[in-house]
């Protein structure tokens, strides 16, 4: 592992467009974002912010327009970049342990079955994620995202399909390993509450630009009920629904 | 092994042997019947030989080693055509489900001639290949070969894309994406292939052996319909149910192992 660079990327998007046939899904598109933030960035379906996601992860290819990680293209920085999907996306015939090591080679186990204990699935590495419930198998997802020690980890969603409670808890790992591991981390969801909850900064994407950007300092981990930021929340859901 | 994840329910403390028994009811039923007809002259011996002269008959029949060899001649055809054209169609299966161009090029042509009925070209075979073994062993190829091949190819095509998606982003590739997700992906559709192509397997030997064999299940059941001998060829029918069903256990085995995963076999069948 090299510990010479920052455990946190720093992003750098210029005039990216992207189009899907006839659709253009992201226009003009410029970002910045400081090694080891928490960006989240919010929007109506279809504005684009998934795509977005798609492009930093590199499963999508910008039409035009500059990606880069660290000064560098980030087609060859992929190593670097995790992504986790709305859905857990689990292999169902792979254990517990060995989805979070799918890919890995080397002496991997010992630290799976230290990142799973830490996300409080100590003792279930041997299981099919069959077995385990909708908050479970997104922790093991989030392990699997985790165990390579990405400096730039990026979330769909993931959040999206489970309860209330489950979500909660969920961001208070998230918040946690954020703030241990030190990696850059862009969330995309339709929840501005969770946005302004778990994000240094938001951002607001409609029709496929850069419609608004608020700064939330407050410090991390951040109280649930906090009235500052649902204030917060409130005022950029009505930029949200204009 | 995760000891809970284990299908059959376990009941340690007290062995419950009613609920494996009630399958066997309606058999054992029909046995009795079987056996109080023929020993009581309702069922005439020529129409139907009771169970004694069917047990009678095999302890003969076992005793010249006729059956035993007969039994191993007809298991060899089934096993080796099953192999062949098992074989062909789990390879041509995967390359049509890998390789879009090659399912372009061949699917179609495979899907026609899938919709000849196998048993009609019996003829031909015998013209082609004599009564030999491979007139046999191509028959029984060419039945198990679509299913296993037509499964298998779908079973690949359907696999969640997202699954490859996620392992492409976590640098699967080649042959490690195709052994960790693909293949587990469309495994339990090859066995659903693997199934169907059991029981096509038996079907056509039988018929094959009846038309034209010296050696065989199917030889000795017609021989001794020639010879009149009911009670053997009665032995025959059951032989052939016997071993149906044994491979259907053997399939089902190897499906509860590959799949123990799968949500479907979590429940009992």
């Amino acid at each position: 592992m090299s510990e010479v660079l920052a455990p946190g990327a720093a992003v750098h998007l210029s005039r990216v467009n992207k189009s899907f046939g006839a659709n253009a899904v992201l226009r003009d598109v410029s970002l910045d974002i400081a090694p080891g933030r928490f960006v989240t960035i919010v929007g109506q379906s279809g504005c684009g912010k998934t795509t977005l996601l798609r492009l930093l992860a590199g499963l999508e290819r910008p039409d035009d327009g500059n990606l880069l990680l660290d000064e560098e293209s980030l087609a060859t920085r992929q190593h670097d970049v995790r992504l986790m999907f709305q859905e857990p996306r689990l292999l169902p015939w792979a254990s517990v342990e060995n989805n979070v090591g799918i890919g890995l080679t080397g002496d991997w186990r010992r630290r799976a079955r230290a990142l799973l204990a830490e996300m409080g699935l100590g003792g279930r590495e041997g299981e099919f994620p069959g077995a385990l419930s909708g908050g479970q198998k997104q922790r093991v997802a989030l392990a699997r995202a985790l165990i390579s020690r990405p400096r730039l980890l990026l979330m769909d969603e993931p959040l999206g399909a489970l309860d209330a409670l489950t979500r909660l808890a969920m961001h208070d790992l998230i918040t946690n390993l954020w703030t241990a591991q030190k990696f850059t981390a862009v969330l995309v969801t339709h929840d501005v509450a969770e946005a302004v909850s778990l994000g240094d900064e938001v951002i607001l994407l409609a029709s496929g630009r850069i419609a608004g950007r608020w700064e939330i300092d407050a410090p991390h981990p951040r109280e649930p009920g906090d009235a500052r930021l649902a204030a917060m929340t409130g005022m950029i859901l009505r930029y949200l629904c204009a | 092994m995760p000891r809970d994840l284990d299908p059959i329910p376990t009941n340690p403390a007290r062995p419950n042997f009613a609920p494996r028994l009630v399958p066997w009811i309606v058999p054992a039923a029909l046995l009795l019947a079987w056996y109080a007809g023929a020993q009581s002259g309702v069922i005439s011996s020529d129409v139907l030989p009771g169970p004694a002269d069917v047990a009678a008959g095999f302890w003969s029949v076992s005793q010249t080693g006729e059956l035993w060899n007969d039994l191993a001649v007809s298991t060899g055809r089934a096993v080796g055509g099953l192999l062949i054209g098992g074989g062909i169609g789990f390879l041509l299966g995967i390359l049509n489900g890998m390789v879009p161009l090659s399912a372009r090029l061949l699917d179609t042509t495979l899907q026609m001639v899938r919709n000849i009925p196998i048993l009609a070209l019996i003829p031909l075979v015998i013209l082609w290949f004599g009564i030999g073994e491979s007139a046999k062993l191509f028959l029984i190829a060419l039945g198990v070969f679509f299913p296993v091949y037509l499964n298998t190819y779908h079973g690949i095509r359907n696999v969640d894309a997202g699954l490859i998606e996620m392992a492409r982003s976590y640098r699967l590739a080649g042959w490690a994406l195709f052994r960790r997700v693909i293949f587990p992906g469309a495994l339990p559709s090859i066995l659903v292939g693997l199934r169907y192509a059991l029981g096509i397997m038996w079907l056509v030997l039988i018929v094959a052996e009846m038309v034209s064999a010296s050696s065989g299940i199917g030889y000795m059941t017609m021989n001794a319909r020639d010879d009149m001998q009911t009670n053997i060829v009665v032995l025959g029918i059951l032989i052939y149910a016997g071993l149906g069903k044994l491979a259907d256990l053997i399939a089902y085995a190897i499906e509860r192992r590959a799949l123990r995963w799968h949500p479907n076999f979590t429940a009992a069948r």
